[in-house]
């Protein structure tokens, strides 16, 4: 999961494996996540870590921590993240896309199909 | 209060430290003097009661009593080292005792104990009770006599046979990586001092021999004789206890700095 | 936790490894003790634990003497040598004997750490492997609870599995008003796991800080998109820390300390605090 290779800090790297949780529906609304300490021994990594991942994600509103009981997913946060990553997408992935289309001399077209062809497979 | 049961909890614990791992050098140190004892006791029942004791036997005992002592003290001293070294020279192993959270005085009362009183404590312990046994055996005043002499005898020659087991076992708690220069010049002092007073008779004392008699095997023996004064025999006795008596103060004050001051 | 005060240490008076350290060592934090080869990581991990005294200069851990070698400076400290070996007994024999001096041992914590670690049970303990004498020591030093552990190259004979098991088991401890204290030269290993990290160089502490405060002021990046790295190897780069976290590339940054004098005098400028860095 945490890989030496993904040069994403390694706090983004669990942040988005707790955003794909609960994207895929694993963990819904108010599901109790584990705890720091939980996470960063799954993991291997220091608590520190785990703590500015959920920082972050408490930030997001993705999730909302109850003091002295731990953290919880929070109302909406699919949509949330969903809204999020739909930014990121827009404004950094498609971007450098278009950048490789132009690269590459990729036409409009090849997307398109490409596109209709995987469009109804499973997500993975 | 409340310290004097501390310090008996480290201490305890400390010994059990020691005692886990090398229970049976002890055992075989107490063992090796209780041989000892045995044959002296052997020698002196033999003189003075009625017992007939297997003759042939006894001039066996008799004439290797020095001999058999001697292999038995220096197998227990090689023995004793051997399987110290292995806890106390090996730098891998050389942090245990001492870096135990225990107090200061709990291990070096555990080292002082453990190298100085608890031996000879045992020995007593099995003189004693041989003592009493032997005097149940022999029933007449004229052993009891004996019995009194034969009290002297192991009082004057047994401390060099103790002094030499723990001689070599204390050595080996000085014996460090590093350090060793420190145990060579103990050694060496000590192995000096040992020698000076190997020979036992109850008459021995430093420098001033009287009746020196070394047997080595049946009919050669050595009788040095000298005139002495009242004054010089006195004399004579002071340094013999006095240098006996430094000997575990000597080992005291070692053990002490090794815990206070030792650095690895 | 830990202070070092002008602190030189080592075995020569003539030729001391450590001169004049003046830093400080935190709770609540994992350290990474990076250095090379007789740099002196082993010599300062003994002097603080008191095995070695100090040649100058003080320390003060938990405001007591190492030296002094206190029975209760003593049940506050762990130390995990690099190389070690076990006595005659069996692990129960052990459990039974050395316990008892360490008031918060717990012997839960003990078997739940040697199982995570894969520990073959059965031999007698002067007969195991390298391996498996680390994975019992390191075991029996977390279940002491003690507040000081300090550990000389823990991962140094461990397998993978042992090694991530190892990892998991940190991240589990409760640091509170505790420190772990690792030297190790496998920055790999233990990279995520450490909160803060001390390097040796020369003598000296070039940089004693946490991750977080390293991360806040310097960025690891590709060497492709800067041009005012601080040092570069040709693939990554050192620069000013930007908007974005970056994580800290503690190979690269020990590189870096170690080839370029101008890096270690940019680290020294920047990251004195209180945990801070040597005066050199």
């Amino acid at each position: 999961m945490i890989t030496q290779n993904d040069t994403t800090p390694i706090f983004l790297q669990i942040k988005r494996w707790i955003e794909d949780h609960i994207l895929r529906d694993e963990w819904s609304a108010d599901t109790q996540l584990p705890s720091v300490r939980e996470l960063a021994a799954e993991f291997g990594v220091n608590p520190n870590t785990v703590a500015r991942t959920y920082e972050r994600l408490t930030l997001d509103g993705t999730v909302r921590s109850a003091r002295g009981i731990g953290f919880f997913v929070g109302e909406n946060a699919k949509e949330a993240i969903v809204s999020r990553r739909r930014e990121e997408f827009v404004a950094h992935t498609l971007p450098s896309f278009v950048e490789q289309m132009k690269l590459l001399n990729i036409e409009p077209e090849e997307i398109i199909n490409a596109y209709n062809n995987h469009k109804d497979e499973n997500w993975k | 209060m409340q310290q004097i049961k501390l310090f008996f909890k480290d201490f305890s614990r400390l010994i059990a430290v020691h005692y886990r791992e090398n229970w049976w050098v002890g055992l075989f140190a107490i063992g090796a003097l209780s041989m000892v004892t045995i044959y002296k006791y052997i020698n002196i029942i033999n003189i003075y009661s009625n017992i007939g004791w297997n003759q042939e036997l006894l001039t066996l005992f008799n004439h290797n009593r020095e001999l058999c002592t001697a292999l038995i003290v220096f197998i227990t001293a090689v023995y004793s080292f051997a399987c110290t070294l292995k806890t106390y020279g090996d730098k891998e192993r050389i942090h245990d005792a001492m870096m135990l959270p225990a107090s200061h005085k709990a291990k070096f009362f555990a080292e002082v104990l453990y190298s100085l009183v608890f031996i000879p404590l045992v020995m007593f312990v099995i003189l004693f009770v041989t003592d009493t046994v032997t005097a149940l055996i022999c029933q007449n005043s004229e052993e009891n006599v004996g019995l009194i002499n034969a009290d002297k005898e192991y009082i004057y020659s047994l401390p060099s046979y103790l002094y030499a087991i723990l001689f070599f076992h204390s050595i080996t708690t000085l014996w460090r990586a590093d350090n060793s220069h420190i145990a060579v010049r103990t050694v060496v002092i000590m192995t000096i001092l040992f020698l000076a007073f190997y020979v036992n008779t109850p008459l021995t004392y430093p420098f001033i021999w009287s009746d020196f008699t070394g047997v080595t095997r049946e009919g050669l023996h050595i009788v040095f004789n000298m005139e002495i004064s009242w004054a010089s025999s006195e004399l004579g006795k002071i340094l013999h206890n006095l240098i006996y008596g430094t000997l575990p103060i000597m080992l005291y004050a070692i053990s002490y700095y090794k815990h206070k001051e030792r650095s690895l | 936790m830990i202070k070092l005060n002008n602190l030189s240490a080592g075995y020569s008076k003539r030729h001391p490894v450590l001169q004049k350290l003046q830093t400080t060592f935190a709770q609540g934090n994992i350290y990474g003790l990076l250095g090379a080869n007789g740099s002196g990581k082993t010599t300062l991990l003994k002097t603080i634990c008191g095995v070695l005294f100090p040649l100058d200069g003080e320390i003060s851990a938990m405001g007591y003497t190492p030296q002094k070698r206190e029975s209760d400076f003593l049940k506050e400290i762990f130390y995990i040598p690099d190389e070690f070996s076990l006595p005659t007994l069996t692990v129960e024999k052990y459990v039974d004997t050395y316990a008892q001096f360490r008031p918060n041992f717990s012997r839960q914590k003990f078997e739940s750490a040697l199982k995570a670690m894969n520990f073959t049970f059965g031999e007698h303990l002067h007969r195991l492997s390298l391996g498996n004498r680390k994975k019992f020591l390191i075991s029996f030093a977390l279940a002491c609870n003690s507040p000081m552990v300090i550990m000389d190259e823990p991962t140094n004979g461990l397998d993978i599995e042992a090694k991530r098991s190892f990892r998991s088991l940190l991240a589990s401890e409760d640091l509170t008003d505790r420190l772990i204290l690792i030297s190790s030269h496998a920055v790999t290993d233990l990279e995520h796991i450490l909160s803060a990290v001390a390097i040796i160089h020369d003598g000296a502490v070039v940089i004693n800080s946490t991750i977080d405060a390293i991360a806040a002021n310097i960025a690891f990046t590709s060497s492709a998109n800067c041009n005012d790295a601080l040092y570069t190897d040709g693939l990554r780069a050192i620069v000013k820390a930007e908007a974005e976290w970056s994580d800290v590339d503690l190979e690269m940054l020990y590189m870096a300390i170690h080839k370029s004098k101008d890096f270690r005098q940019y680290v020294i400028e920047n990251f004195s605090g209180k945990e801070s860095v040597c005066n050199r």
